[in-house]
């Protein structure tokens, strides 16, 4: 028989002291454990949403001169637990399956909407997400036990086309399946494996609405640079050929600046491409696909041009896009609003279940975000809604 | 041989740690949701957990060798994307697969050789390699998934279903278990593996070329991480560039779950394939009973440390009973 090894010192470690050292080390596994479950715990707990409803009365008092307005101010706060919310879907479980990792922020908007959808409803609502962004052994992975599991409906993204064949096989389980924040590239697909509705923004339509949006700030017949932060990306393109379509439209010209999200190549390319074309002169208006635009503020800043002078546009809310609105150089952003995408389809799921309604597509993608509106954006942004 | 023998004996074993652990996790789950043992999530549990248990199974023989490699998940990513291009050229499917194979040889070889001839720690060697195979898949796809579209056949063999439960990749899986659990016990090549990885300067005194047995493993360990990621490619029709990403950690904690040293010289191909199965029932059952998907990485790094302390307490326990007959 072969001899085995040991994971001690045997010359050094004597049996009573390894198994002395063990017990110790095992209790203190177990304990981390706990308290690290239990931590998980209170913190799930303490991210409950606290509802504090404030109740004003005005009482008048007429004394012998004057009138006295008593002001009562009665503030009634109660912590909402999905326990004590409504009643209205009690008992229906519904599963989120998505493309987005653990650490991707994005998703813990899309997390909380759907958190508060369930809140509000009274029903149970997971969301499961990859260890890695976007693994599509893991999204699979986790998709069929969700199938297993057999909630009342199922929402997912639909990042690769093999996640249709999960779509049809939950469809045939009898699952209901909402798709929500990416569509498959032909929707037409989508609807075939049983994905009955798309709520999300989209891609194309939001282009063009960018591109029309900013307008206002830039004539007919400029020249515009466009930022491609995912070249040959299926929405990056899609973004993009929306942008075209309203340029052209419009009678402008166009030149694709293909970079990445490293903000230090957008300002780079950006900069030799701006030498190039000189700002207000040549290039009127700058817009991303992605989110880096804001870029162009600090480029622009530094070749001495003001606030205004070239319109820029972007997508999304990030710090860096609310800075870039707040200081003037960035005119719009098109915010996807991430918080109804895991919202509403909770919402549909319900009333589907419900009423035997039918779903229907949601077009999340079009709330704009300028000076108006920067402050209360940014407020909302710190808290994970916007 | 009495009762008390075979008792002590099993005890013994580096995988009953792993075994008992795994019966009580799948105990607990099924208490609390008893779908999670319905057919069609068991179905499940046995067609994801063979490729990356080929995986860890080939990390296991290398970790036994002495050595670590860090590059699998890259490898596994890396496979599929070159035959993927392969086949978009319209070249034959097994002839494709036999070219990724030699590739795998080849690139298990460079780094196994690196690793002896230079004497640099294999974790360095291979953590370059990680990089290396990774950033290659990223330039060849350009950041976009491929599809992956073998011939009918291929599919079949690699990953069709052949009954209810049993999918091709789970007999393969096993096979490749068998032989090599075969070689490790029963063949030379299986001591010379113990012996370079327990002592190696007793290794060479003894005649045996430390060097040469390294870098046959390092070739096994990245021909494995191939297959596994040309079978999940198989499965899902698509190779992706990040595919296989963080796999060389869930590799080596399947074997030091199922009682593999991190030191070499130790460890067992039964313990890494139960402690496969045990992460994938764990991912699977927080799935089943609704639990949030943050908890895993919690659960298995509680399991890792349970896991080997279990093993050193029963196998000291058992060393007791033995020295009291």
């Amino acid at each position: 028989m072969r001899e085995e090894g040991s994971y001690t010192n045997s010359k050094k470690v004597t049996r009573r002291n390894a198994l002395s050292t063990a017990g110790k080390v095992a209790i203190s596994a177990v304990l981390a454990g706990v308290i690290a479950g239990l931590g998980g715990y209170y913190a799930g707990a303490g991210a409950a949403p606290t509802i504090t409803k404030t109740e004003t009365t005005t009482k008048t008092v007429t004394g012998a001169a004057t009138t006295v307005k008593e002001t009562i101010t009665k503030t009634l706060t109660r912590t909402m637990t999905a326990a004590a919310a409504g009643e209205f879907a009690k008992g229906l479980r519904f599963t989120f399956v998505t493309h987005g990792g653990e650490e991707n922020v994005f998703w813990n908007t899309v997390h909380i909407g759907m958190k508060e959808a369930a809140d509000v409803l009274g029903c149970d609502a997971v969301m499961i997400r990859p260890k890695v962004e976007g693994d599509l052994g893991m999204i699979m992975s986790n998709f069929e036990a969700a199938i297993a599991e057999k909630p009342d409906g199922i929402v997912c993204t639909v990042c690769y086309e093999a996640e249709l064949e999960m779509i049809k096989k939950a469809t045939e389980a009898g699952i209901p399946v909402i798709v929500s924040n990416i569509d498959a590239p032909d929707p037409e697909k989508r609807l075939e494996a049983g994905g009955l509705s798309f709520i999300g923004q989209n891609l194309e339509p939001a282009g063009y609405f960018l591109a029309k949006t900013l307008s206002k700030y830039y004539p007919k017949g400029s020249h515009v640079a466009i930022l491609i932060e995912g070249p040959g990306m299926v929405w990056a393109e899609q973004r993009a050929h929306g942008i075209i379509r309203f340029l052209e439209e419009y009678e402008c010209t166009y030149d694709r600046i293909d970079v990445s999200f490293n903000l230090a190549e957008v300002e780079s390319r950006l900069s030799a491409y701006l030498e190039a074309h000189p700002p207000v002169e040549e290039t009127k208006a700058i817009m991303s696909v992605g989110y880096t635009a804001p870029i162009a503020g600090k480029v622009l800043k530094a070749m001495g041009i003001g606030p205004g002078e070239v319109a820029v546009g972007t997508f999304d809310i990030v710090p860096l896009v609310i800075d870039g609105i707040k200081s003037g150089y960035v005119q719009v952003a098109i915010d996807q609003q991430p918080y109804l995408q895991g919202f509403l389809p909770i919402v549909q799921l319900t009333l589907m279940k419900k009423y035997a309604l039918g779903a229907w597509d949601v077009d999340t993608g079009h709330a704009v975000v300028d000076q108006s509106n920067v402050d209360i954006v940014a407020e909302l942004s710190k808290k994970g809604y916007r | 041989m009495g009762l008390r023998e075979v008792g002590i004996n099993i005890l013994q074993k580096k995988e009953i740690s792993v075994t008992l652990i795994l019966l009580a996790t799948v105990l607990t789950f099924y208490s609390i949701q008893p779908k999670f043992l319905s057919p069609l999530n068991v179905e499940v549990l046995l067609k994801i957990t063979p490729e990356l248990g080929i995986v860890a199974l080939g990390v296991t023989m290398l970790m036994i060798g002495g050595e670590f490699d860090l590059s699998v998940g890259s490898v596994f990513g890396f496979a599929p994307l070159v035959m993927s291009v392969m086949l978009q050229d319209g070249m034959n499917t097994w002839l494709a697969f036999l070219i990724v194979m030699i590739i795998c040889l080849i690139i298990g070889a460079t780094q196994g050789l690196i690793t002896v001839k230079t004497g640099i720690p294999s974790f360095i060697t291979t953590l370059g390699g990680m990089l290396i195979w990774r950033g290659l898949a990223l330039v060849i796809t350009g950041g976009h998934p491929m599809y992956f579209t073998p011939s009918e056949d291929f599919a079949l063999i690699f990953t069709g279903k052949i009954c209810p439960f049993i999918y091709s990749q789970l007999i393969i899986f096993l096979a490749i278990l068998i032989i090599l659990q075969f070689i490790l016990e029963r063949h030379r090549f299986g001591n010379w593996v113990y012996a370079v990885g327990g002592k190696r300067e007793a290794a060479e005194a003894m005649g045996i070329s430390a060097g040469r047995v390294k870098i046959i493993l390092f070739m096994l360990c990245s021909l494995l991480a191939g297959l596994g990621g040309i079978i999940q490619s198989t499965r899902m029709s698509q190779a992706m560039p990040n595919q296989g990403t963080g796999l060389e950690f869930d590799a080596i904690a399947a074997a030091v779950i199922g009682g593999t040293s991190l030191f070499g010289g130790v460890g067992t191909l039964i313990g890494t394939m139960l402690g496969e199965f045990l992460s994938r029932v764990i991912e699977n059952g927080l799935i089943i009973i609704r639990a949030p998907s943050y908890y895993f990485r919690l659960y298995i790094g509680i399991v890792i440390i349970l896991a080997v302390i279990g093993n050193l307490y029963i196998q000291r326990r058992a060393v007791k009973l033995r020295v009291r007959e």
